[in-house]
């Protein structure tokens, strides 16, 4: 019966599913290798095993479901204390999940597994089972006490341990670090965690058949490597983010097409544009009388479409929003893999991974934040030695961060490594020919620093397998800007370097104030606006050849909106150019805060971004465009990019 | 069982003091040596139960007697007689072979302790 039952009505959740299982796996199993002895943990790694076999093995897919049952077994032996979680362990089980994730998108594409040869794989699940099997060794942790006059203390903790290894004893784990002993940072004793067969007292004579120990103490057992590695943590303070978290819980959700969510948003960014076309109406009616009654029901109707009409977009506005850990879950593994590879030892740190952006802004961040990752992993952590010599810790530390502000969300990519050198920038672009080497004396740091986004820019001279894959920070930059967000860095040589990614939590529908300039109406983002203010002629002050005046005890200086997007000077406002009064619109954008001038302010709306199209999109100082109720087009200023120009300009 | 020791260091008075501690402990010291090229020679000659070596010799070094001796008799025992500040070359040592190390200035204690494990008795 079975044999006419027809499951490829299955195959779209059954795809989806393993496809949460697999992500889960990789968080987890990366988390695994951390707390090797969390058995929630080892039990959420072994179900998730147990239910991609479960599923494959229905849908008739036999080399997955033997994948699966060969990595179920291995983490059945781990569950049972048969196997210890080692980075072989991991290393093998992820080259198991890699291999089931490829298979499922060759199952995604042509609707039935592959036809591959899993030899090789399936006899390592297999050995790897076959090899511990036989093993019933134990792991000791041992303190060794020297004694107290013993010198050399480095070379006496090395002996010890080389003494362990000759004797086939695996020396797993020590505190301190294997270079803090041999470097002799340590006070009289030190701590090994090995792994052997042989049973405690038998090491300890080996350990005691060195000269010069006092003392050495056996200890047994898991509590033991607990505590140690707690206390280890506690102290390199290191936060507790969201470690105890288990992927687990795999969501009920309806799935919905993106296409369709993005037409749902389209036709209600029609909608607010119908509304304000018919608040304009509702506008013109005042001149008719006779029509009054009308336009009480109309204004009522209008009203009422543009409750739902908010209530609707609000709505589509969430089922698009996703929480960044959805991105985020992917990079333990990438900085794991790319740390190995490298051989460095990197504490990865993500926090905030809960707070919600747009789905397609996360699609369009995902690029951008593996890149700065990894060259942060790359470029800007140094070797262990290095570190070592700087008085560094010897473990590199690398944060990911998100958070909401405002309107906006905020995302941190923060190393403690190198830093960006000024010098060697400033003789890179000298040497690149962007500017000349009286003008890199005149700028400053801040400014040097900006030019590692710059197409074609590099600092590192070798290129190494990492990152030398021709995506530089422009890129990382033009991407970040397509979608209205800003990338800033700070550095400090030799302490670290940090990226801050602000993005707007949609891309979609923004409010804005519109303001009148000349003949032209603007929308600036109600986001930058931090106050009308009507300034006096004389309260401004020339400072520097720039028109500015005192806004809450601060300096501000004051742009003719106009102007600027002319990429006219703002210093060409002669004075008697001055009107009396000056409506400015206080904008801020990165921390600094400039007042726009404009003839009139029109009043607050919501608008809906339209692109400018690829011919215009890097004019600077303009975010797209949006139709006005009148059917009218109007231009969204791009405040960031407004203020940078006018810094360049000569700020 | 005391056992039946060789010495090598280039410089007479540190055997002479080595010999002494050592015969005092009931050891017994059946060769001595001034570099490391007449220490293989002799090893060969006596095969001692326990050789003390120095590192820095004229003729042939420290380091590389070990690996010299070790070749021929992989189970030598060989403890290596080190300076304040030669930590590499002790490392080295060890990984050439070498059971443990004493550092100069010799305690006596220290050189009977370190003797009597690399013996095992």
């Amino acid at each position: 019966m079975g044999d006419t039952f027809d499951v490829s009505h299955y195959l779209g959740v059954f795809i989806e599913e393993a496809k949460e299982h697999i992500e889960s796996l990789e968080e987890n199993l990366v988390k695994l290798e951390k707390e090797p002895y969390n058995q929630d943990l080892i039990q959420a790694i072994f179900r998730s095993f147990h239910t991609i076999k479960g599923s494959s093995g229905s849908m008739g897919f036999q080399q997955m479901t033997e994948l699966a049952h060969l990595l179920e077994n291995l983490l059945d032996r781990v569950r049972r204390g048969e196997v210890s979680v080692s980075s072989s362990l991991i290393d093998l089980l992820l080259q198991g999940v890699d291999f089931s994730k490829r298979m499922l998108e060759e199952i995604t594409k042509k609707g039935q597994e592959p036809d591959w040869n899993m030899e090789e794989i399936f006899s390592a699940l297999q050995d790897f089972r076959g090899e511990k099997e036989k093993d019933d060794s134990g792991e000791y942790w041992l303190t060794v006490k020297l004694a107290s006059d013993c010198s050399m203390k480095g070379v006496r903790a090395y002996l010890v341990i080389s003494r362990l290894q000759d004797s086939g004893i695996e020396v797993v784990n020590t505190v301190p670090s294997l270079s803090d002993l041999e470097g002799e940072n340590f006070g009289q004793s030190f701590d090994i965690l090995v792994r052997t067969a042989l049973p405690p007292e038998e090491v300890a004579k080996i350990v005691g058949s060195v000269a010069e120990i006092e003392r050495v103490e056996v200890k047994e057992g898991e509590e033991e490597e607990k505590n140690r590695i707690e206390e280890k943590e506690e102290k390199n303070t290191i936060p507790p983010t969201g470690e105890q978290k288990i992927t687990t819980n795999l969501k009920k959700t309806v799935r919905v097409d993106v296409e369709r969510l993005d037409s749902l948003l389209n036709l209600v960014g029609e909608l607010v544009i119908d509304r304000t076309r018919l608040e304009d109406i509702i506008q013109r009616l005042k001149d008719y009388q006779e029509l009054v009654q009308f336009r009480e029901i109309l204004s009522d109707t209008t009203t009422h479409i543009g409750r739902v009409t908010n209530d609707l977009q609000m709505e589509i506005m969430k089922a698009r929003m996703l929480p960044l850990a959805e991105v985020f879950n992917r990079f333990p593994r990438l900085i794991r893999d790319l740390a190995r590879q490298s051989g460095k030892e990197i504490d990865f740190i993500i926090e905030g991974e809960e707070t919600e952006l747009d789905r397609s802004l996360l699609e369009e961040i995902t690029d951008p934040l593996i890149h700065l990752l990894r060259n942060a992993v790359d470029h800007g952590i140094e070797s262990r030695e290095e570190r070592i010599n700087k008085g560094k810790p010897p473990q590199g530390k690398v944060i990911l961060r998100a958070y909401q502000e405002e309107n906006s969300v905020v995302i941190v990519v923060e190393d403690d490594g190198r830093g960006l050198d000024v010098e060697k920038i400033k003789d890179k672009v000298v040497g690149m020919g962007l500017v000349t080497p009286e003008e890199v004396s005149k700028m400053s740091e801040r400014e040097i620093v900006d030019f590692i986004f710059y197409p074609g820019f590099s600092t590192s001279d070798e290129v190494t397998e990492v990152s030398g894959r021709g995506v530089g920070m422009d890129v990382v930059k033009r991407n970040i800007e397509r979608v209205n967000g800003q990338v800033r860095v700070e550095s400090q040589l030799g302490v670290g370097t940090t990226f801050y990614l602000r993005l707007p939590l949609t891309l979609a529908i923004i409010r804005a104030l519109l303001v009148k300039v000349g003949e032209s109406i603007y929308s600036i983002p109600l986001s930058d606006v931090v106050e009308i203010e009507k300034v006096e002629k004389k309260d401004t002050y020339w400072v520097n050849r720039v028109l500015t005046t005192l806004f809450r005890g601060k300096t501000l200086p004051l742009l003719w909106l106009e102007a600027l997007l002319d990429s006219r000077k703002y210093n060409f406002i002669s004075e008697d150019e001055i009107p009396e009064v000056l409506y400015t619109v206080v904008v801020s954008a990165s921390s600094s805060l400039a007042g726009l001038v404009v003839d009139e302010v029109l009043g607050e709306q919501e608008i809906v971004i339209k692109s400018l199209g690829s011919y215009m999109r890097d004019v600077r100082g303009l975010g797209g465009a949006t139709i006005l109720g009148d059917g009218g087009i109007s231009l969204i200023i791009d405040v960031a990019s407004l203020l940078w120009k006018f810094s360049r300009a000569g700020g | 069982m005391p056992g039946r020791i060789m010495i090598v260091d280039d410089a007479a008075f540190m055997r002479m003091m080595l010999k002494d501690i050592l015969t005092k402990n009931g050891y017994e010291v059946v060769a001595e040596a001034s570099n490391g090229h007449e220490a293989v020679l002799k090893y060969e000659e006596t095969r001692p139960d326990l050789v003390t070596m120095d590192i820095t010799m004229p003729e042939m070094d420290g380091i590389t007697a070990v690996k010299e001796i070790r070749k021929k008799d992989p189970q030598a025992k060989i403890i290596m007689c080190s300076a304040m500040g030669q930590q590499a070359m002790v490392v080295d040592a060890i990984q050439a072979g070498a059971r443990d190390f004493i550092v100069k200035p010799f305690k006596p204690d220290r050189v009977i302790e370190a003797v009597k494990k690399v013996l095992g008795n």
